[in-house]
């Protein structure tokens, strides 16, 4: 992680700013001086929303409707936690959604990396042509494909209504976004290692596997947190797809508080959406490790 | 060629195989499938609803009937359209659903063609369909076929915070529908009276919300009623009439409220108070005209709970007198989908029976605190409310029938473009101090007329 | 420095094996992705409302669509938005990017973490709800604040100092991108991924050579990271046409007040879902998908000598 400096990052600046002209190391404090304090007092805009649910997830259910709204809850009803999560069954949910979200994972970081690989660093006529079409899927709206793809999974051999598999089987097959994210990081590897790695005999599949990799584990890392995170909040398929209740994810759990003309319990709302992402922070935090600086060594052409 | 290439090759085609394994059906309840014929139910997500749907209605239902099990589809109303259409374009089986929730409102879903006739059952059946409020069950019935059954009804309503009034020493509003003395400007006058700090919302008590919906159901308060005589019948309208002398009033009469008389907040504010809540809910507001969903909404707000009051329920005043339609009525009926026949279809229409049972219908309004569309157990409903006299609550409740009309959004074929084009154009009108109602009107009147006609070009009906 | 110069067959072989890298997208696309979208090409040549089978009306949904006035209405108003949300969403996000990337703040992992936490929730139904109360003209905290701050009598009445924000047609779509930058994380992310990548020799080199903050931003981390970057303007792009979901909560699905909400894909689902026009929607995204097919090919031509590749000299990357 960050390496420790002797200064204290609260300091105030002024303090620490020699009055001449700044040593590297001097430079790189107060730089990192202002960065701490910009990011200090970021929080409070970034955070406002979350303490806002937070307050309102301990209210009680008619408190939760007062105006002026009250900030601090009288007294904190930890029991709507227990009961947002029971009243309907979202360890179930939870459970659902890990499934759904992880097989989604495995199979993007793996099919994405794979086939960006080809797209940014093989030659092949037509290639250009090839990737603007996988651009192109991404940009027919979903609305109008939703039907023609539900017909299709409905049509399809097997079972794959009220299953997750016509959405885990395709992401297992590449996602656009995923590919172009991929194919801009491999751009920027130099291709000295292929060819270097090339005339000691390697295949290009060891190529990707023993160096385009390794070597892309922070922009493997963001793809991992992005596709976990996407799907584990994603809505709009599970809608289609799923219909027992037993099979829904948390996101479709939480639409279960939705209750039309105002009656929805905001309260237990807030409770669940809080649990609902607090394993993505937990993900998010460990993954974030991965973005280490200085993995490619060089990167001058010559 | 690379050998090792083909290696790959063949590897992938294992991994593709072995993906369709995963994608093959895991198995779930194979044997005894075949035993039990099923019908889809789909249903909205609601707090209340669900559980009963789940824990009451289902199991009381395949115990009545062990060869048939019902999948409950459950689907929060702003999407239900996606799910529904998805649903019916694949030919994917769905059985028992309500046209109201979510996409464009049953005329549509009727002059689709989506609906099944349920007359010729009922007529076999002998069904006694007298148990039903009668002005409520003819809402689906058109030229002659019954198209569904109605559970849950209600009219427009003035919503009003007893505490408020009690505490100002102002009289309560009448209960009658024919109290003529209950007027547009008697209810102005209570809420200027009522009203406190309208201009530091924070703090603000207001006299009066107004929320009627839709937005053109306004005039009908002032006997400007705007549709041709025929449309609510046929779902189609040559034009609309946001110009007559009534309809005009009726407009800006809910103008001045905001910014001439300022007892109610205007429509930031309302969605600022709704955001933070709900607006009567927070008792910061004396009265509030609307639909009749507060009957169930408010049903939590009881004098019983920290921060709540007493309320009571009054009709929507008159802003013409004599006005003889002023409440809107909203009626949710469940319905089969076309095109089904055989077993399919009887036990789809067993099933609604089910529904329309009057123990399920109680045990519907037992659950939901909505109110029931069957005569009799409407005199159990009645008793629920603390703070109001049995007897009062059947006045108010039921002349609202007498007074009504059922909603457009439920009666005009393509409401949902029609809603948007009127909600658009007076959106910048309900917001802006200067508004004048009769210099706007003429606009909203004639593209509200031009969506009228494209619309019945679209289904290809033609004007007499 | 090795130079190729690709023999026919080792050309011939690294074609192949293009193929095989790109292979699971290709059966991805025609076992699954390919179908559904000619599908919706084909509709948008017809009449189709669900209940009744498509009937086949030639080019008149496209005629049609001409003729519309709300959809060039929604056409603008996405394309303002886009316009607006794009570029501030890179600067954001990548100033962002670069305070969470500074060496010597203490409790990095922390602050990733916590900045990151917006675009968990972002473009949900939640957060669209929460903005709405945030830049509510009575009660939302933010014009409370520009009422305490900034206008001197705004302190009471409270909220008429500021904007009217979503009340406001001219106020609606910078109301919406405010809503989007809030979700900066996803692209922070991918700059935060992309910083990693920029060799720490090349600052050590520019540093030597007397390169201040900016200059070394200028000349090491802007190109170095100018794919990353092409990549969050052709994607934000894509998206910020097709934005929906907080349009749909906000106005609730009406497009309010005078259009200024009706965006494209808005307009488009109204058709598709609420009046069962899915042949004319179909016309409308594809009319869409040209629109930001061109925009993104002239993106891509006109990044060739901006962004920065590593790929060998010969090679006509796009």
């Amino acid at each position: 992680m960050a390496e420790q400096t002797a200064a204290q990052p609260f300091a105030p600046v002024a303090d620490r700013v020699p009055t001449r002209s700044l040593s590297i190391r001097g430079q790189e404090r107060l730089m990192a001086g202002i960065a701490t304090a910009i990011l200090v007092l970021g929080l409070t805009v970034v955070l406002f929303p979350l303490f806002w649910m937070l307050s309102t997830s301990l209210k009680g259910e008619i408190e939760a409707l007062k105006i002026p709204p009250n900030w601090i809850p009288k007294s904190f009803q930890w029991v709507n936690y227990r009961d947002a999560l029971t009243h309907n069954p979202f360890g179930t949910y939870f459970r659902n959604t890990f499934y759904f979200a992880g097989m989604v994972v495995i199979g993007e970081v793996l099919s994405n990396s794979f086939i960006a690989y080809g797209f940014a660093r093989l030659r092949a006529p037509g290639r250009n042509v090839l990737f603007i079409m996988v651009l192109a899927t991404l940009m027919v709206p979903a609305e109008v494909t939703i039907i023609p793809t539900y017909v299709l999974f409905a049509n399809l051999p097997g079972q794959w209504l009220n299953t997750y598999n016509p959405l885990i089987i395709p992401a297992w097959l590449g996602s656009a976004y995923l590919i172009f994210l991929l194919r801009q990081f491999y751009l920027g590897i130099p291709f000295e290692y292929d060819e270097s790695a090339r005339l000691e005999g390697a295949s290009r599949f060891g190529i990707w596997w023993r160096i385009i990799l390794p070597l892309s584990k922070p922009a493997l890392g963001a793809v991992a947190i992005m596709s976990f995170i996407f799907h584990w909040n994603t809505f709009q398929g599970p809608l289609i797809y799923i219909n027992d209740n037993a099979k829904f994810p948390v996101s479709l759990g939480l639409s279960m508080f939705r209750t039309p003309f105002g009656g929805t319990p905001q309260h237990w709302y807030m409770a669940a959406s809080l649990a609902v992402i607090a394993p993505c922070i937990v993900v998010f935090f460990i993954a974030q490790r991965y973005f280490i600086q200085g993995i490619v060594v060089s990167g001058v052409k010559g | 060629m690379n050998r090792r290439l083909l290696t790959w090759l063949g590897l992938l085609a294992v991994l593709s195989v072995v993906l369709a394994a995963c994608a093959a059906p895991a198995g779930d309840a194979g044997a005894e499938e075949s035993m039990q014929r099923e019908i889809v139910w789909m249903a909205r997500t609601n707090v209340v609803e669900n559980p009963w749907e789940q824990d009451v209605a289902i199991p009381a239902f395949e115990a009545a009937n062990p060869d048939i099990k019902v999948n409950l589809l459950i689907v929060d109303q702003p999407d239900i359209a996606v799910k529904r259409e998805a649903m019916i374009a694949a030919g994917e089986p769905l059985h028992v659903w309500s046209p109201n929730w979510g996409g464009n409102g049953f005329a549509s879903d009727r002059v689709r063609g989506l609906l099944h006739d349920l007359s010729p059952l009922i007529e076999r059946d002998g069904l006694d369909t007298s148990v039903f409020i009668p002005e409520v069950l003819a809402i689906y019935e058109n030229e002659g076929r019954q198209y569904g059954f109605p559970f849950l009804t209600t009219g427009s309503y003035t919503f009003y915070n007893m505490d408020l009034f009690d505490a100002a020493g102002v009289e309560y509003p009448p209960v009658s529908w024919d109290d003529e003395t209950w007027t547009w400007d008697r209810a102005l006058a209570i809420a200027q009276e009522l009203t406190v700090n309208p201009d530091d919302p924070m703090n603000a008590t207001y006299g009066w919300v107004e929320g009627i919906w839709p937005a053109e159901a306004i005039t009908w308060l002032f006997d400007a009623f705007p549709w041709p005589e025929d449309a609510f019948d046929t779902g189609f309208a040559q034009s609309i009439d946001f110009t007559s002398e009534g309809a005009v009033k009726a407009f800006q009469s809910r103008h001045d409220l905001t910014y001439k008389h300022k007892v109610a907040p205007d429509a930031a504010a309302i969605e600022g108070l709704s955001a933070l809540g709900g607006d009567f809910q927070s008792g910061k507001v004396a009265m509030k005209t609307t639909g009749g969903w507060g009957w169930w909404v408010y049903s939590p707000v009881t004098p019983d709970v920290e921060g709540g009051f007493c309320w009571g329920v009054a009709p929507l005043p008159f802003g013409a007198p004599g006005a003889p339609t002023r409440a809107v009525i909203f009626t949710d009926p469940w319905v089969i989908t076309a095109g089904m026949e055989g077993q399919e279809l009887e036990d789809s229409w067993t099933f609604i029976k089910y529904l329309i049972s009057e123990d399920a219908a109680r045990a519907y309004m037992q659950a939901t605190n909505t109110p029931p569309t069957q005569h009799k157990l409407l005199e159990e409903w009645y008793q629920q409310f603390g703070c109001m006299d049995p007897a009062d609550v059947k006045d108010v409740y039921q002349g609202a029938f007498t007074n009504g009309l059922e909603s457009s959004n439920h009666l005009m074929v393509g409401f949902d473009e029609l809603n948007s084009t009127w909600d658009n154009l007076l959106g910048v009108f309900w917001s802006d101090p200067e508004g004048d109602a009769a210099s706007l009107l003429p606009d909203v009147e004639a593209a509200v007329g031009e969506a009228l006609l494209r619309i019945a070009e679209e289904e290809d009906y033609s004007f007499e | 420095m090795l130079s190729i110069l690709p023999r026919p067959k080792m050309a011939r072989n690294e074609a192949l094996w293009f193929w095989l890298f790109i292979s699971p997208w290709i059966v991805g696309l025609i076992l699954f992705r390919g179908g559904p979208i000619l599908a919706s090409l084909a509709l948008s040549f017809t009449e189709y409302n669900v209940a009744d089978p498509p009937s086949p009306v030639g080019f008149e949904n496209y005629a049609r669509l001409l003729r519309d006035d709300i959809f060039y209405k929604s056409l603008k108003v996405s394309g303002l938005y886009t316009l607006m949300a794009v570029p501030l969403g890179i600067v954001v996000s990548l100033l962002m990017a670069m305070l969470l990337n500074q060496k010597g703040v203490p409790f990095l992992g922390v602050f990733r973490t916590l900045y990151y936490i917006p675009a968990l929730v972002a473009g949900s139904v939640a957060v669209a709800l929460l903005f709405q109360w945030l830049l509510n003209p009575s009660f939302g905290i933010i014009n409370f604040l520009i009422s305490r701050f900034v206008g001197e009598e705004g302190l009471v009445p409270l909220g008429l100092s500021g904007p009217r924000w979503f009340f406001d047609p001219n106020w609606v779509v910078p109301s919406f991108v405010l809503m989007s930058l809030w979700g900066f994380g996803g692209s922070m992310l991918i700059y935060l991924a992309g910083l990693q990548g920029v060799p720490t020799a090349l600052y050590e080199a520019a540093r030597i050579d007397g390169a201040g903050a900016f200059r070394r931003f200028r000349n090491v981390t802007l190109p170095m990271i100018s794919p990353v970057i092409l990549f969050t303007f052709i994607t934000g792009m894509i998206g910020s046409f097709q934005i929906f979901t907080p349009a749909y909560i906000v106005s609730g699905g009406v497009g309010g007040p005078a259009y200024a909400s009706m965006f494209y894909v808005l307009y488009l689902y109204l058709n598709a879902f609420r009046r069962y026009r899915f042949g004319f929607a179909s016309t409308q995204a594809w009319f869409l998908f040209i629109i930001i097919l061109i925009l993104t090919i002239i993106a891509l031509r006109a990044s060739r000598s901006a962004v920065y590749y590593e790929s060998p000299g010969d090679d006509k990357m796009i």
